[in-house]
């Protein structure tokens, strides 16, 4: 089902953007069609925006993944050996931290947005308008999808630290070592945007 | 069994037959327009009460109208109905420019949209004693002024001269032309003149299409008669309604009447001694050519406008409908409504045009770039929703259903 719908908008979407640009080409208009003009047309707020909600909605649907995984796996194994219900919401904590990063630099790249004056004017400033903007869609963009994998990353290894954890308990210390891997990911991505902002 | 069969065909065919001699006698309504130079009080502007005028109806109503005995011109057309009197083009403007203007040469306008064989009623109370109708009929170059003899009192001029592939909105204005033409004629010569414009069949069956529309026609049009606002040279063309120069705080000018030279560059010259000048150059990007600096010299004094951003590639045109506002130093040239150039033209036809108001506007490619990106997510989580299965390898239709008491 899941396929069934996937492929019917990915058709759907090349059929028409085939269609419109075979209409654009074959009339002799090709260059009408300019992802240039759009770059440069486009509004910057619209980029900055873009990219801070998707920075704080990437990473949290991957937090939210991955507590979903480990959650499960914990309350399952749970039932058998509770023993582990304190022990292994460490891993949920690493995917909370997931969720955080991505909050911290939405608030960030939010503080360095403010509306001015939408007329261009000056094309100095302008300029740097654009250069902010698309910095920040980058930033945005950036942490959201690191942590957006960085968070399912560290469900999976949580849920299976959990059940392992049930059935032998000298196992998770180890395996805790992997999550902590995992979680570096989502530093990374922090790190990036971060260094990424500090430009504009 | 046959004589079911007979009964049938015979009832069949006498359907068919109440069916023709039914349609025959069907009543066919033709509007009357009737206006004149001298009327008893006035102005007057009837408007009918009823929908449609039976062909007696008209009569009484003709009959007060003839009292004083006036001069009267019937123009006939073949066909007419209120479609063609309502029809307008893209720019507002109906087929029937002079009959527009006419409530202001003439008085007692009587306008009927649907009356049963007008002509008829005519042909009953006209002509009275010793006339006869003077006829006239209207060849491809109208008529002179000598086939009209003046002396006569009844006129019916026949207005069929329609041929195959001449567009009805061009016949119409011609005859709109030759209507207002000789009712001015007769009217300076008589006091009192009756003109009627109808017709002897409705033209509704056989109209069709675009009259009755108001469609933005997507393709090249050809200028009508007597459109004064396209102006060409060997390379160059322009289509501009109206253009108004405002110089130096004076008062605008409306440019009208220009005559066009120049080669390479389009020089239009207007009376009063202004001449503006659309330079074009095709160096700045290959492929396209965009109009450089537009010039107008006024007595001697020249002003130039010379970053003007209308471009386009070559062998397409530039369009805008929003009026066109070019600013110079002192000098304003606004051109309204329907502007259209292109240089280095191959023939008399514009190529396609390219709008100043782009189809998708940068607006419009916002909106889809952020939609897009919401549907994406929401198709990812309409996958996942219709993914969850609920377990049922417990379920069993035939068992028991479990119930579960609550306890205090």
């Amino acid at each position: 089902m899941r396929t069934k719908i996937a492929s019917i908008y990915i058709g759907f979407f090349t059929i028409l953007v085939t269609g419109i640009i075979l209409f654009y080409l074959l009339t002799g208009r090709g260059e009408a069609l300019s992802i240039a003009w759009f770059l440069e047309e486009t509004s910057p707020y619209m980029w900055a925006s873009t990219g801070i909600g998707l920075c704080v909605g990437l990473s949290v649907v991957g937090a939210a993944v991955g507590i979903y995984t480990t959650g499960a796996s914990i309350i399952g194994g749970g039932v058998r050996a509770p023993r582990i219900k304190t022990k292994n919401l460490i891993s949920v904590i690493f995917c909370e931290a997931v969720a955080i990063y991505g909050l911290i630099t939405a608030i960030v790249l939010s503080g360095t947005t403010a509306l001015e004056e939408t007329e261009v004017t000056n094309e100095l400033i302008h300029s740097r308008k654009m250069m902010a903007a698309y910095v920040t869609f980058g930033a945005g963009l950036c942490v959201g999808l690191v942590d957006l994998f960085c968070g399912l990353c560290v469900g999976s290894v949580g849920s299976g630290a959990a059940i392992s954890d049930a059935a032998n308990s000298s196992l998770f210390v180890k395996i805790l070592i992997i999550e902590i891997f995992a979680s570096a990911i989502g530093l990374f991505g922090l790190i990036v945007g971060v260094y990424m902002t500090s430009r504009i | 069994m046959a004589e079911s069969g007979y009964c049938l065909s015979a009832l069949l065919s006498i359907c068919f037959l109440m069916n023709i001699i039914c349609s025959a006698y069907s009543t066919e309504f033709v509007p009357v327009f009737m206006w004149e130079s001298l009327s008893k009080s006035h102005p007057i502007k009837e408007v009918p009460a009823l929908a449609t005028v039976s062909a007696d109806d008209f009569k009484h109503i003709l009959m007060e109208k003839l009292e004083r005995k006036p001069v009267v011109v019937i123009f006939a057309e073949e066909n007419l109905s209120v479609e063609d009197f309502t029809w307008q083009n893209e720019a507002g403007q109906s087929a029937f420019p002079n009959l527009e203007n006419i409530s202001a040469v003439a008085d007692g306008l009587t306008y009927l949209p649907f009356v049963h064989a007008p002509l008829r009623a005519f042909h009953h109370h006209l002509p009275l004693h010793q006339q006869d109708w003077h006829h006239l009929k209207l060849g491809r170059s109208g008529f002179s002024k000598d086939a009209v003899a003046l002396n006569e009192t009844l006129f019916f001029v026949h207005l069929d001269d329609a041929t195959g592939d001449e567009d009805r909105l061009d016949l119409l204005k011609r005859h709109d032309a030759v209507i207002s033409q000789m009712f001015s004629m007769l009217a300076e010569h008589h006091r009192d003149v009756l003109a009627v414009y109808t017709a002897h069949h409705s033209s509704w069956q056989s109209d069709d299409e675009t009259l009755t529309r108001r469609v933005r026609n997507l393709l090249a049009t050809d200028l009508a008669l007597g459109d004064r606002s396209g102006y060409g040279n060997n390379d160059t063309l322009l289509y501009a309604p109206t253009m108004i120069l405002t110089v130096e705080q004076e008062e605008s000018i409306t440019l009208a009447n220009g005559t066009v030279e120049g080669n390479e560059d389009l020089v239009i010259s207007f009376p009063d001694n202004i001449t503006v000048t659309f330079s074009f150059e095709n160096t700045d990007s290959p492929g396209y050519w965009s109009l450089r600096s537009v010039i107008v010299t006024v007595d001697d004094k020249t002003y130039a406008i010379d970053d003007v951003k209308v471009g386009a590639p070559l062998e397409f045109s530039y369009h805008c409908s929003q009026g066109v506002i070019l600013d110079g130093r002192n000098m304003t040239l606004n051109i309204n409504s329907g502007f259209q150039i292109q240089p280095y033209a191959d023939g008399r036809r514009f190529g396609a045009a390219y709008d100043c108001v782009y189809f998708f506007t940068v607006p419009i490619w916002s909106g889809i770039f952020v939609c897009v990106i919401f549907s994406i997510i929401m198709i990812f989580g309409l996958g996942m929703i219709m993914d969850i299965k609920s377990m049922d390898s417990f379920d069993d239709p035939k068992g028991k259903t479990i119930t579960i008491t609550a306890s205090e």
